[in-house]
């Protein structure tokens, strides 16, 4: 498998990598607008889980580039800087970042909020449909210290089991939900976007950070777990059939005559966490299993240890203090 | 009431679940392993008889079980315990007892839902205590089901994990770990006023990355944690129930090459587990001490240990449950060590080293000495020393348990030398030809015949009789025939083995072909096998110079291990094992006095080069190869490295034996000898308590048929040692399933209808990237209609990534030493590549290549009624188009025949039916949908008559034709369709239902019209007119893509969703409507089947995503 192979398998890949996208997801929020027109009338507009920064630059390009518009980014990561980009490197669940938020709309609050955040999955599907859940809820939270009413909410969703309980608490907050998924999502992947649209919340409604919003549960009248009434939102697929299909693979050569030319991933991964533990594999420093061969065949063949009787080591000792270690009271 | 019964019938029960094992606990000497919401109960106690007691089955609802918390029994008994099972929001308690080895549930709480996740449990007294998914601690009555503390956090961010600690709410500690990879020690019990938010404590951070797990081990004060950074971090804490302790980082372990999962402190280990499907065993210190490697796929999710017994059980993703012997360092028994051949009185040095059974090995030298070295006495001994052995000499010893006594040496002047090892004076010298013998080797028939193969040039190999004197002083050595090997550079055999009963000869050479020699070829002049003496040129002979004839082989598999050469040749059970050079093993089949190759198996990832293959007691096989500079024994049953010696490679000289009561292997390294030895042979003590299926999702389901036991054949029915449902007896009906995964393998399953339980019968591994689909046909019986025998027999032609395609036969037939009862045999026909076929084009300059990044979606095999044609196979492929192959002689040759790009999209689905109409020829039709929710019909009946102008020919010749407009086009959804159906009506109409990415369903009937004779004057095309009767749509059918589909009958259908419910729906008025739905527990559904099962059970529904669930439910 050559390094050109993942371009002809996922074509937005390769398009992304071609048009200076951060990731193929920025095509997902164009076709998005395509259908909804989200940026129309946008002059301030709120990224949540930014990072890589591919859905900033598209909000750049097409809210920035009007003069007046500003785009705030929220991540937890570090995020490369993108001109026309307000960052904020802070925690959503925090009062503090809903009022960072609001201070560099100069008080104003946001006419649109997205965000694209996925946790990393771990493959357990309940654990990561939860994980999601509670991504999108704490965007929700956090929007509705930011947005104004009748302003817009756009949110990636998993559709698995528990989908229409997110639907039901969606619907509290805005008078239009929809479940809408671009042609540049993979027909295979379970991810779609709630487009919510005229932000409403119920009367008396406070928002409150610091309580965090629970996802709902089933009842037995309006969203049963396994009845007739489940709380469904209409489904609108965007962007339009003549687009390129994301599950088809193309040929390196594309139809409209272009000549195909490798380009490189347009931004790495900023130190993710798995980046020590690759360095040490790299330089072979994991630590090792003791292999037989490695001890004298005499030491060896001593029979099995009771568990309670551990024998001596050598290797690490208590010198292996971390430096990085802080703690307070 | 009329209407409700039909609103609740028919209702489908889960009968069978294989998922993700994410719970396990040892409760006395019971294991509890939580699968989905089931628990599986293991008896640990009967000294090496580990066995499956008892499946309690949904005990957790619609939740998935993550954990298990035993209450520490204030009376003592340890035959009853009080369990809380967990996992997702659900928390319910289980009172068990195992007394007089009989597993009892004795009670049971009611299924408590919490209003947040639960990451721990703890029991205090008679209540537990929970943390909760953003921070907050509950105490909580379990029994009567009531909240009665709820104490958050200050800080209510989301959890990745929770450790609680402590016996009393009042000593309660909770250490939570953050989205801010922070740990955050805090105490409920300091809330005043219920409610009011406590402030974290302690605040440590250390891991970049989120942490999975965490262990407390009160002992001594250590708290181990695992994270997303593939790190395990051991911190000494002291009591953390004593507020303001200091934390002090004191470990920080990297051995994982993933993500780490689970990690457990025990008294004197940790044990971490991850992503990697590495078992690590830690000591506290941070030194690995032992790892297991077995698991498949996505990893470990679960850990348990046994302290008594000393035992690790890990589950894993692939739902397979392993118990490991934690032995302390290293392995028992074993290790490698130099045997100090260098001495002045051991002139030269060592060449070439061999093994004569477990306890002898030899040794020759570059002065032509053989040593003997006796493993027992351990000193050397010269056996003889002869100057035509200088330099150059090759050394085998005989096969057999104690190798015969017997060695053989050959030298470069084409000389053999037979020596037996006791009495080496009297060694025999053998002159066979005028130049170097290439190889050696021998071959044993029971203890009746023992044959020596020595190679020398030109291709000619001789064939030795060995045999004794019956005094056993004496040996005698006879040259019984010649053989010629085919032409090439490299012109040697390297191994050969007897055929059972022995008529044959099976050999390996150089060139990597696989030949068959009659083992005695004069006497086969008269019998039906043609032995074939070739005379070949002036070849350097045994005694004249002049020509020779020397037999051909009667059959040969031209290069089938490469260029590298075949490295070994084993028969067993029927079948020829050969391994390889090329990293690959095949089981061949002689039949007819021809060798066929039945199935290629790859060894583990990175062992290029297969050097043997063993049969071990136990019935399974053991590979035997190097992987860079170590040699391993790899078991293909449990994934698992059985030994791994650091031997330097395959190139110097090495040699391995194997007994049961140990394994030996030996090698040249530095000028010496290092045995590497181990008792118990190649075996390992650890028990696989479950098989793991597949290790990626289910791409497929596709049932082939039942299969009927006798009494005699009866399946133990898992809950027998506890309990016996009543009506188990009978005759036993097993259902026969092929999967097919992400994970590259195909998989045969049988699916007992008595017991709830699966057995993987087979996996083939052909695939190099994932398989998407399988369709099978043929289905029948062995020994075919004339002479119908208990089994099946089926073709199946699985397709996948890289546009890859083969096709298998197999034959399922009782085999009482089976636990399924059942054996599968598999025979590998034939298989195709696009861009292979593309490669073997003459012209194929002036052609496109065909992507090779092409995957096949979806497959269906449409069965044509003329003689001598074999099926046609619709490919769905993602690069477009709609592919049709034609298969040949019953599947051994697979042709692209057309293709079309009609849809210019992925295409998802392919469909195929038949149209049968009174008076009428039976007609082929083919549905099949893509992205955009397009649905296309095809006529093939049309396509495939000989002459017919639909197929436009390409426009290269040896392109495949092209398939012209299709009969009938739909927009049948706004995107995707992931499913798609088809019933014929009484009416002679079709119904045809599909379901889509976007949750909706679409159904509808379909007529085909085939125009009138008079219509069609003279002209043999009568071209069927496809006309939509009525048409449904239900938008909001389900909250994600429909992914499976079926019409039962005209009045019902069933479909299942990624969203998890299996839902029925009530057709023939108009709109189909809702009847009742069920949620499952498989996740990513992708493929559904469903069969009715005969008479009394109703239908049978297996659902394959990440995992197998199988549902019933009587019509």
């Amino acid at each position: 498998m050559g390094r050109t192979s993942k371009d002809k398998r996922d074509v937005y890949y390769r398009l992304a990598k071609e048009n200076g996208w951060r990731a193929r997801s920025a095509f997902k929020l164009l076709q998005l607008d395509e259908e909804f027109q989200l940026f129309q009338g946008v002059t301030r507009a709120v990224d949540l889980c930014a990072a890589p920064g591919s859905w900033s630059q598209v909000l750049s390009q097409k809210i920035g580039s009007q003069g007046s518009g500003q785009v705030v980014a929220v991540d937890l990561q570090a995020m490369a800087p993108l001109p026309g980009v307000v960052q904020i490197q802070g925690d959503i669940t925090q009062l503090s970042t809903a009022k960072e938020i609001i201070q560099h709309f100069e008080g104003c609050p946001a006419d649109l909020v997205v965000c694209d955040g996925a946790p990393d999955v771990t493959g357990l599907h309940d654990v990561d449909e939860y994980m999601q859940a509670q991504l999108l809820l704490a965007a929700l939270n956090i929007a509705t210290h930011v947005l104004k009413p009748g302003g817009c909410f756009v949110a990636k969703i998993f559709r698995g089991r528990d989908v229409t309980l997110l639907y039901s608490q969606l619907r509290v907050f805005f008078s239009n939900v929809l479940c809408a998924k671009p042609r540049s999502s993979r027909n295979s992947s379970i991810e779609a976007f709630a487009v919510c649209q005229g932000y409403d919340p119920p009367e008396g409604f406070v928002p409150d950070l610091t309580r965090p919003l629970l996802d709902h549960s089933y009842d037995s009248d309006f969203n049963q777990l396994d009845g007739p009434t489940r709380i469904i939102v209409p489904f609108v697929t965007c962007g339009d059939l003549s687009a390129y299909d994301s599950d088809r693979s193309y040929p390196l050569d594309l139809e409209d005559g272009s000549e195909y030319k490798y380009t490189p991933p347009t931004q790495p991964p900023i130190s993710p966490p798995y980046q020590e533990a690759c360095t040490l594999k790299k330089k072979g420093q994991l630590a090792k299993e003791i292999r037989p061969q490695d001890c004298p065949i005499s030491k060896v063949d001593t029979l099995s240890q009771p568990l309670a009787n551990p024998q001596c080591h050598s290797l690490l000792g208590s010198e292996m203090e971390d430096n990085e270690m802080n703690y307070s009271s | 009431m009329d209407a409700l019964g039909d609103y609740v019938w028919p209702r489908a029960t889960s009968e069978l679940i294989l998922l993700p094992v994410t719970g396990l606990e040892c409760v006395g000497d019971r294991l509890l392993a939580g699968e989905g919401p089931d628990v599986l109960v293991y008896s640990l106690d009967l000294g090496g008889h580990l066995r499956m007691m008892k499946r309690v089955q949904n005990l957790l609802g619609h939740y998935l079980i993550h954990g298990f918390r035993v209450r520490p029994e204030p009376n003592g008994d340890d035959s009853e315990a009080m369990v809380a099972v967990f996992g997702s929001k659900g928390l319910r308690i289980v009172k068990i007892s195992w007394g007089q080895s009989r597993f009892r549930e004795l009670w049971r709480s009611g299924l408590w839902n919490m209003s947040d996740w639960i990451w721990d449990v703890r029991w205090l007294e008679g209540n537990v205590a929970l943390a909760l998914g953003h921070n907050s601690v509950v105490l909580y009555d379990p029994v009567i089901g009531c909240m009665l503390q709820d104490v958050p956090c200050t800080d209510r961010c989301t959890l990745s994990s929770a450790c609680l600690i402590g016996d009393t709410w009042k000593e309660l500690t909770i250490v939570a770990g953050a989205v801010s990879n922070q740990l955050l020690v805090w105490y409920p019990a300091a809330a005043l006023v219920d409610n009011k938010p406590v402030a974290p404590d302690r605040r440590v951070s250390g891991h970049v990355g989120v942490i999975f797990s965490m262990s407390y081990l009160e002992s001594k004060g250590l708290l181990a944690t695992a994270s997303e950074d593939r790190s395990v971090r051991i911190w000494k804490v002291g009591d953390l129930r004593v507020p303001g302790g200091r934390v002090q980082n004191i470990g920080h372990c990297f051995g994982h090459s993933a993500r780490v999962w689970q990690v457990k402190l025990l008294e004197n280990y940790l044990i971490s587990a991850g992503e990697d499907c590495v078992c690590l065993v830690w000591s506290h210190e941070g030194e690995i001490l032992q790892a297991f490697r077995g698991h498949q796929g996505r990893g470990i999710r679960a850990i348990a240990a046994h302290e008594r017994q000393a035992w690790v059980i890990t589950g894993g993703d692939d739902s397979g449950i392993r118990l490991w012997h934690l032995v302390g360092r290293g392995y028992p028994g074993l290790g490698v060590s130099a045997l100090c051949f260098k001495s002045p009185s051991r002139p030269g040095t060592l060449k070439a080293v061999t093994l004569a059974g477990s306890w002898r090995l030899l040794a020759v030298t570059d002065t032509g000495a053989l040593y003997l070295y006796d493993l027992e006495v351990k000193c050397w001994e010269q056996l003889l020393e002869d100057k035509h052995f200088q330099s150059y000499c090759l050394l085998e010893a005989a096969p057999g348990p104690e190798g015969f006594g017997l060695c053989a040496m050959a030298n470069g002047e084409g000389c053999v030398k037979v020596v037996p090892i006791n009495t080496p004076a009297a060694a025999v010298d053998q002159a066979l030809f005028h130049g170097k013998v290439h190889s050696l080797s021998w071959a044993l028939r029971g203890y009746e015949e023992l044959l020596l193969l020595a190679s020398g040039p030109g291709g000619v190999v001789a064939c030795l009789e060995i045999s004794a004197a019956p005094s056993g002083k004496a040996i005698f050595v006879k040259e019984r025939c010649q053989y010629l090997l085919p032409p090439s550079k490299q012109r040697w055999h390297t191994c050969s083995a007897f055929l059972p009963p022995g008529d044959f000869l099976v050999c390996g050479d150089r060139r990597g072909s696989v030949l068959l020699f009659p083992s005695r070829p004069g006497l086969l002049k008269d019998s039906g096998v043609r032995g074939k003496a070739i005379a070949e040129g002036p070849v350097a002979g045994s005694g004249s110079g002049n020509a020779v004839a020397g037999w051909g082989p009667v059959s040969t598999l031209h290069s089938l291990h490469g260029k590298q050469g075949v490295t070994s040749v084993t028969c067993h059970g029927g079948y020829v094992y050969t391994t390889g050079r090329d990293g690959t093993y095949y089981q061949l089949f002689v039949q007819g006095g021809q060798l066929q190759p039945v199935l290629r198996q790859k060894s583990c990832r990175g062992m290029n080069w297969v050097a043997g293959l063993r049969m071990v007691p136990d019935g399974s096989m053991v590979i035997l190869g190097f992987h860079a500079n170590e040699f391993v024994v790899w078991s293909p049953r449990s994934h698992e490295k059985l030994h791994i010696i650091n031997c330097g490679g395959g190139h110097r000289s090495w040699a391995f034996s194997d007994t049961e009561a140990a394994m030996a292997f030996a090698y040249l390294k530095d000028g010496d000898v290092m045995l590497y030895r181990a008792l118990g042979g190649c075996t390992r003590p650890h028990v696989i308590l479950r098989e793991g299926l597949h290790g990626r999702e289910i791409t497929c389901v596709k049932r082939v048929g039942t299969i009927t036991l006798g009494p005699e054949f009866e399946v133990p029915s898992l809950e027998q040692p506890d309990y016996l449902e009543p009506g188990s007896e009978g005759p036993g009906l097993t259902d026969i399933v092929i999967t097919c995964s992400e994970d590259t393998t195909v998989c045969v399953l049988a699916l007992p209808t008595a017991t709830g339980s699966a057995h993987a019968l087979t996996a083939i591994c052909n695939h190099i990237s994932s398989v998407r689909a399988v369709a099978v046909w043929g289905t029948g019986t062995p020994g075919g209609p004339q002479d119908p025998r208990p089994g099946l027999t089926a073709h199946v032609v699985s397709a996948g990534g890289r546009a890859e395609m083969h096709c298998f036969s197999i034959m399922v037939t009782p085999d009482p030493s089976t636990p399924s009862r059942l054996a599968c045999h598999v025979m590998h026909l034939s298989s195709h590549r696009l861009d292979e076929y593309w490669d073997r084009q003459r012209n194929r300059h002036r052609m496109v290549k065909v992507d090779p990044e092409t995957r096949y979606m979806s497959l269906a095999v449409c069965e044509l009624d003329r003689a001598g044609l074999g099926p046609i196979v619709a490919a769905a492929c993602s690069d477009g188009a709609v592919r049709l192959f034609l298969l040949q002689d019953s599947g051994r040759i697979l042709q692209l025949l057309a293709e079309t790009f009609h849809h210019k999209r992925c295409v998802l689905k392919v469909y195929s039916f038949t149209h049968e109409a009174p008076n009428q020829r039976r007609r082929l039709l083919l549905c099949s949908a893509a992205t955009d929710g397009s649905l296309a019909f095809w006529d093939l009946t049309t396509v495939l008559d000989r002459g017919s102008t639909v197929l436009e020919p390409a426009g290269h010749p040896g392109l495949p034709y092209q398939l012209g407009t299709p009969c009938l086009t739909l927009q049948a959804h706004s995107c995707g369709v992931n499913s798609l159906h088809t019933l014929p009506t009484c009416e002679g109409h079709h119904l045809v239902a599909s379901g889509s990415e976007d949750g909706s369903l679409h159904l509808f009937k379909l007529a085909v019209e085939i125009p009138e004779l008079e219509d069609a004057v003279g002209e043999a095309e009568l071209v069927p007119q496809l006309r939509v009767l009525e048409e449904y749509s239900v938008p909001c059918a389900h909250a994600a893509h429909v992914t499976g589909l079926k019409i039962l009958s005209t009045s019902l259908m069933v479909s299942a969703s990624i969203d998890q419910r299996l839902t029925f729906w009530r057709l023939g008025h108009g709109e189909p409507i809702f009847m009742n739905s069920t949620v499952y527990h498989v996740p990513d559904v992708a493929d559904m089947d469903c069969w009715p099962v005969s008479p009394e059970f109703g239908h049978r529904c297996a659902l394959g995503g990440q995992g197998l669930e199988v549902y019933n439910w009587y019509d």
